[in-house]
């Protein structure tokens, strides 16, 4: 029990740690890209220990539990998904939940900021549900695909399917697939080409309009989690997740740079554009993909 | 917390941390906003030094007045100062904000901006230059890791000044709180 | 005590109160929830008595004889339990909340005899009892809707009526067929009956037994009516209207396709995956039933026709999952049924309550409400937790049962359907959370209060429910496994708090353990951090400008613009206009009969009569 708790209070604050670290890497990795020094790769610790510092104002008791509701489900959320050898809790049919347990945090996230009565936060909350419905489609044909071929939903089990070396990755197994989700794993971070919801200059950085001080240090701290979440789902389900914790984290900071590097030389698509193109193309070929797997 | 205790060691962990982290509100008038780009993109870089774009002044530590300000611009600064949170720093870019500048005779433009928000640092020129800008910062950065940057506690202290000043050239100021 | 009484207490009980209610107000309210209560109190003590002989009544008509048979299975159970129980929380809010609404001895008459009626369809054991108390619920239910306060109440219940005759006809010619050819009706001899039938003629008779069923349960492309009628029903029938008279139609569907085994009569058709064709058309259907009423749903400015749309989407759910007649499917479809009818009623009831506050449905003519209604908010937003399918609530898992279905036999389409109207219904129920709830409070709502304890209490009661099965879905698993066996379905392995899937087993206290966790970690966060300072909600972030008017600071209306451009050209083609338009193609029909030959000169009609003896006299009957 004791070593349960431990564990949980562990993981809970090593992701923290490794999520903020991957911001970090990715601003720097960024500014090279444009020719800038960018900032330290620490910055983003620095920025939640100030906005933890700083005071803040709150809209009414929505706005406090939304917050906590969008961190908490992200947490709870992390102890869904194998990092490396670390393992939680292995329940069998992880996979369906850890995706509808994700839409936890963003409820919270959409709660709170809507309550803060800002039409600008529900314009980027009305943004951000709309594109949800775009990327999610793509991805949840993979997943179906990556359940029916590897004849679990268990996300360990899939990855154990893939341990016996680079060819029996899903990555060479369900290659269209492959492909496809990474599509939707930038819709998922909101990396640049779907950033519509998030916008700084056209709705004053949407959702967290209102968020200062505390609420502004949750929202990054629950951003830190869900990198750490949705890379290391990618890499378990498509890059042979991993024993060894090193070579976990270099396969997940790989997939992170990557979608950083894409994001760093798009611009933004309109929000029903996004939702067009992802219906588009990666849907089509999700569903080839489906249709060569299953028949 | 033992206020002693609050305004030695722990003012000084929080002063660091917060010398190194600075969110500048996208806050633009008068002409000093065109300098603004420059310092922030590749020539001059400023996110270098931890200083980053905020999008609404509930995020922002640092809101800066770009140059000369109107009656009707000033009713904006303060609403917006008024939102932000503390600490927070306000700079004033160029002679405008000192002495109205060119402007110092012109019937809508005020001439001395600490009279109605405290300015904790001036960056001199018309308009200062990005490197004077990246100076003004680091200037700023020094004051608040002295914990000399303290315009916010000056601004809640003598609020009633402030006012003052501020309802003489606007007439009635809303105040939401 | 006999499984008459069950059908025919509530509707005489009606019939006394009504005169009654003429002297005592309310009397009808209350004494509907004693009865009701009373009724919910002897069907909880039913459970488990399967073996009770089944009743029957018989009479002859013409020298033929009729029997109206009653029998209790596990399956008629569930639905007399529902039913009472949704009708028992119903009539406790109706008690407060009917206050100033003129119609509400006929509302409270009407409302017990289609609680009557409804326990009749379930507990009939044969196909013309079942057809009688169906087309009393169909009356009493159409009463109800076209009692609604809107004027649009009369047309959505013509609408309703006619729909349902439609289907009544079907079934009422197909029972007289099987009367004729079998001379019985009872479910276990038509089904032995159907069987053998040649399979051309066989289908068409259980298609035509089946449109009705159908038609009720709002499948595409008989979804016009749920809309209208739910939306404009009086408030507190759009809950039992949601969440028990759709799933009678379930019911319906559910005796044809596993107690006269559907299955098995098609063993030999053509298949699809190992499912026949007609299955999968009907599961189909059900695919698209999702879609549309996911994309409906999405545009809607008036709540409850928002709620309606959800409900025909979640309808789709339940027809999908029993379409393909795996066991998994089975089991996924009735638990979504029953978790369903828990937080459709929540959702409806929570909504009565604020339109009971601020009497308006337009979401945009509303708004931050959770300050001034924190139950009625606690409750809607639990209930959208559950319809979301989102853990730890019982919505996830029927929607995770139905997936594992889904996915185990490789339906692609349904799949994609299934998740779209998942996803989907994220942002439609979040709609009415954030233009009614959350956002900007309207001046007119300033000194709104909460309502009172009696219309509390079911929402408490329906929340509380649906914690307890999305903790503990073992107790609806249990019943569901003797359903299972009634009707030989392999039944799904379970436990109290677990139930296996294809792919894997689902461990609702670990999450629940593990949520905890999660909630009580970032709550010792928050707390331990700085206090903030309480501001109000137009303390926002305006550009700098002074906000006076919180209306126009309220995002509600077109919340969803720009999705709905997507779909802009899909919702033009409304099926209801479809209909609409067939419906007036059969009136200039009858036009152009009416005036060509009923043209309303004596000379015709003169010219008709010696017509009518000159062919008379030619086929030699006169002279």
């Amino acid at each position: 029990m004791i070593l349960n708790i431990f564990g949980f209070l562990m993981m809970a604050f090593s992701a923290m740690a490794l999520g903020l670290l991957f911001i970090g890497i990715a601003r720097k990795v960024v500014a090279r890209v444009q020719k800038r020094i960018g900032p330290p790769f620490y910055q983003p610790y620095l920025d939640v220990l100030k906005l933890f510092t700083k005071n803040s104002i709150t809209h009414g008791f929505i706005f406090d539990f939304g917050a906590i509701m969008a961190f908490g489900g992200m947490i709870t959320t992390l102890f869904f998904v194998p990092v490396g050898p670390f393992v939680l809790y292995g329940m069998n049919g992880t996979l369906l939940l850890v995706i509808y347990l994700m839409a936890v945090a963003y409820l919270g996230m959409a709660m709170a900021t809507v309550g803060s009565g800002n039409p600008l936060a529900s314009v980027g909350i009305s943004r951000a549900l709309t594109q949800m419905l775009g990327y999610e489609l793509p991805f949840i044909v993979v997943l179906l695909t990556l359940i029916y071929s590897s004849n679990t939903s268990s996300i360990i089990g899939i990855v154990q399917a893939q341990q016996s070396g680079f060819m029996n990755w899903n990555l060479i197994n369900i290659p269209i697939g492959t492909a496809v989700a990474f599509i939707a794993l930038l819709g998922l971070m909101g990396k640049k080409p779907f950033d519509a919801p998030v916008a700084p200059s056209e709705i004053a950085s949407g959702p967290v309009v209102e968020h200062g001080g505390k609420y502004l240090a949750f929202i990054m701290l629950q951003h830190a989690v869900s990198v750490v979440v949705k890379t290391a789902l990618f890499v378990d389900l498509f890059l042979g997740g991993g024993n060894n914790i090193f070579i976990f984290i270099v396969k997940m900071l790989i997939v992170w740079l990557l979608a950083a590097l894409i994001g760093s030389i798009f611009p933004r698509f309109k929000v029903e554009e996004g939702v067009l193109f992802y219906w588009r193309w990666p849907l089509i070929a999700a569903l080839l993909q489906a249709v060569i797997i299953i028949f | 917390m033992n206020n002693k205790y609050e305004s030695n060691k722990w003012q000084e962990v929080i002063n660091w941390v917060q010398k190194r982290s600075l969110f500048m509100l996208h806050y633009c008038t008068g002409c000093g906003a065109i300098e603004l780009p420059p310092t922030m993109t590749s020539r001059y870089d400023m996110s270098r030094f931890g200083i980053g774009p905020a999008a609404t002044p509930r995020q922002a530590d640092i809101l800066l007045i770009t140059g000369y300000l109107s009656t009707k611009t000033l009713r904006r600064v303060i609403y917006t100062y008024e939102q932000m949170q503390d600490p927070k720093f306000v700079m004033g870019f160029g002679s405008c904000t000192i002495n109205g500048g060119m402007y110092w005779d012109s019937y809508n433009t005020i001439k001395q901006l600490d009279k109605y928000i405290p300015v904790d640092l001036y960056i001199a020129g018309c308009m200062p230059r990005p490197e004077a800008i990246l100076e003004g910062f680091l200037k700023l950065k020094e004051k608040i890791e002295t914990g000399n940057a303290d315009g916010y506690k000056k601004y809640n202290k003598e609020y009633e000044t402030y006012k003052k000043n501020q309802e003489k050239v606007l007439g009635e100021v809303k105040r939401r709180q | 005590m006999s499984l008459f009484y069950y059908t025919f207490i509530p509707i005489i009980i009606a019939f006394i109160a009504y005169f009654l209610n003429k002297k005592i107000k309310l009397s009808l309210a209350i004494l509907n929830s004693v009865v009701f209560a009373y009724l919910f109190y002897q069907i909880s003590r039913l459970y488990g008595q399967w073996d009770i002989p089944y009743e029957s009544i018989t009479y002859y008509i013409f020298d033929r004889e009729v029997q109206l048979i009653f029998q209790l299975t596990p399956l008629s159970w569930l639905f007399i339990f529902m039913t009472t129980g949704a009708g028992l929380l119903i009539a406790i809010f109706t008690i407060k909340s009917q206050q100033e609404y003129t119609l509400r001895s006929a509302f409270h008459l009407n409302f017990a005899i289609l609680v009557g009626s409804i326990l009749g369809v379930v507990l009939a054991g044969d196909f013309l009892s079942l057809f009688i108390f169906w087309e009393i619920m169909t009356w009493s239910s159409f009463f109800l809707i076209s009692s609604g306060e809107k004027k649009a109440a009369q047309k959505a219940s013509f609408r309703y009526i006619i729909l349902s005759t439609v289907g009544a006809y079907l079934m009422v010619t197909a029972i007289f067929i099987i009367y004729n050819q079998i001379h019985t009706l009872r479910y276990s001899q038509v089904a032995a009956h159907l069987s053998g039938l040649p399979i051309t003629e066989s289908i068409i008779l259980i298609i035509m037994l089946a449109i009705p069923f159908i038609i009720k349960a709002g499948v595409f492309p008989f979804h016009v009516w749920v809309n209208g009628a739910h939306s404009n029903a009086p408030k507190e029938f759009s809950p039992f209207l949601s969440g028990l008279m759709l799933k009678v139609g379930i019911y319906g569907v559910i005796l044809l396709l596993y107690f006269v085994p559907l299955y098995n009569i098609l063993k030999d058709s053509i298949h699809y995956r190992g499912l026949p064709i007609f299955n999968y058309i009907l599961a189909i259907f059900g695919g698209v039933t999702v879609i549309t009423g996911t994309v409906l749903a999405i545009r809607q400015e008036d709540v409850k026709r928002l709620v309606a749309f959800s409900s025909i989407s979640q309808m789709g759910y339940i027809i999908m999952a029993l379409a393909i007649s795996t066991p998994l499917g089975f089991t996924g479809g009735l638990l979504h049924l029953m978790n369903h009818m828990i937080f459709k009623t929540t959702i409806f009831l929570s909504i009565a309550a604020v339109i009971y506050r601020t009497k308006t449905t337009k979401m945009r003519e509303m708004g931050g409400l959770i300050f001034k209604m924190p139950v009625t908010f606690a409750a809607y937003l639990i209930a959208i937790i559950a319809l979301a399918g989102i853990p730890p609530t019982n919505g996830f898992i029927s929607k995770w049962v139905i997936y594992q279905a889904l996915i185990e036999k490789g339906y692609i389409f349904l799949s994609v359907a299934a998740f779209f109207g998942s996803i989907g219904s994220f942002m439609y129920v979040f709609k009415p959370l954030s233009t009614i709830f959350l956002g900007q409070l309207k001046p007119e709502h300033e000194n709104i209060k909460e309502v009172p304890f009696l219309m509390q209490l079911p929402m408490f009661v329906l929340m509380a429910l649906i914690l307890l099965f999305g903790i503990l879905p073992g107790l609806q698993m249990n019943l569901i496994n003797q359903i299972s066996q009634l009707l030989n379905i392999t039944p799904v392995g379970f436990t109290l708090y677990s139930i296996t899937g294809a792919f894997g087993t689902w461990n609702s206290l670990v999450i629940f353990s593990l949520f905890v966790g999660g909630f009580l970690l970032a709550f010792i966060i928050f707390i331990s951090v700085k206090k903030s300072k309480p501001v109000g909600l137009m303390d926002t972030y305006t550009s700098g400008e002074y906000l006076d008017d919180p209306e126009a600071y309220h995002y509600a209306y077109q919340y969803f613009r720009p999705f709905d451009r997507v779909f802009d050209s899909f919702a033009a083609r409304s099926l209801t206009a479809a209909y609409d338009t067939f419906a007036q193609n059969i009136v200039k029909l009858g036009n152009v009969f009416r005036k060509s030959i009923v043209t309303g000169n004596g000379q015709t009609y003169a010219f008709y009569m010696i017509l009518f003896i000159v062919i008379l006299a030619f086929a030699g009957w006169i002279i």
